[in-house]
């Protein structure tokens, strides 16, 4: 492209010396215009080249430090515990000054087979209690129960404890 | 789904409806609602549960709280089976929390948090005289 417009440009220098005609003086102009303007894209494109050149040299020789460099919180590593099973829970509840307690009971592979609950309110003038176990169904797979049984009985039932059976 | 069936009179049966991030429990009397409860769980750990009773046309919030999430400490009640399946009923009916995989406590109890050789969670104690305390098989 650059041989071609470099060559029209001779060609039409020439022309512009005789002054043949105005048809030939308005393609001289044309041309002159056209290389100009392919010149000057040239020339941009070859600064953009070396520009980016320059720029790239210019990171990759000579790093500067971060002035202000943030300082890094170091974030805590939490071991890894293996799976441990809980086999009593409890936990006093300070305002109410309730107590609940939980245990767990599991079979040989780690089911859970009963969960023992009670809840000791002393919030009022009198002291109440709850208290029920939930009795599992483990089924053949083993994923979940495939029931429970209930035993329970409120503070306030007069009477014996209630039972219930879940299928799920 | 996950559902029961119970021979309990005022019981007919609780439903368990799964989705991504909550699970809705609706406990039936005699064909009717007799609660619906909702948990609210994010990335796997249980934040917020609110209990209605239907009050004529509309539901009626019987109470609701929400949960704060210990992420330094792995839940030890976690199971990944029951987290989907029954960890809800455990919530509800035991208040223990098979569902989270991150320890989550009470909003607003800040406890000071003690394990033991093997970095497991052993007991907490708050400011006003709460405490936890865990055994372990």
């Amino acid at each position: 492209m650059d041989n071609v417009s470099i060559r029209l440009y001779l060609i039409d220098i020439l022309n512009h010396d005789k002054v043949i005609a105005t048809f030939k003086q308005t393609s001289f102009q044309i041309s002159y215009f056209y290389i100009t303007a392919q010149i000057t894209v040239n020339k941009l494109i070859v600064s953009l080249i070396a520009f980016t050149l320059l720029f790239a040299c210019n990171k990759s020789s000579t790093p500067k430090p971060d002035p202000t460099p943030t300082p890094v919180t170091p974030v805590p590593v939490i071991p890894i515990v293996p799976a441990s099973l809980v086999t009593s829970y409890s936990m006093l509840i300070g305002v109410s000054n309730s107590m609940t307690s939980d245990t767990i009971r599991y079979d040989e592979k780690n089911n859970i087979q009963s969960i023992t609950h009670k809840y000791v309110n002393n919030l009022g003038p009198d002291q109440t209690l709850d208290s029920g176990t939930y009795y599992f169904t483990i089924n053949s797979t083993g994923t979940r129960p495939s029931g429970y049984r209930v035993v329970y009985k409120k503070y306030y039932y007069t009477r014996r404890k209630r039972k219930s059976c879940f299928n799920i | 789904m996950l559902s029961t069936t119970s021979t309990e009179e005022s019981i007919k049966g609780i439903h368990y409806a799964y989705f991504p991030d909550t699970i809705v429990l609706r406990r039936y009397q005699e064909g009717q609602y007799f609660f619906q409860d909702s948990l609210l769980s994010v990335a796997g750990n249980f934040r917020y549960f609110s209990e209605s009773t239907p009050l004529g046309d509309d539901w009626y919030q019987v109470f609701s709280y929400r949960k704060e999430i210990l992420s330094g400490y792995s839940n030890p009640f976690y199971n990944a089976t029951l987290s989907r399946s029954l960890g809800a009923f455990y919530i509800v009916l035991d208040n223990l929390d098979f569902l989270s995989k991150n320890f989550t406590t009470l909003q607003g109890f800040y406890y000071t948090w003690s394990t033991d050789a093997k970095g497991r969670v052993i007991n907490a104690v708050a400011p006003d005289g709460s405490y936890v305390k865990y055994t372990y098989k």
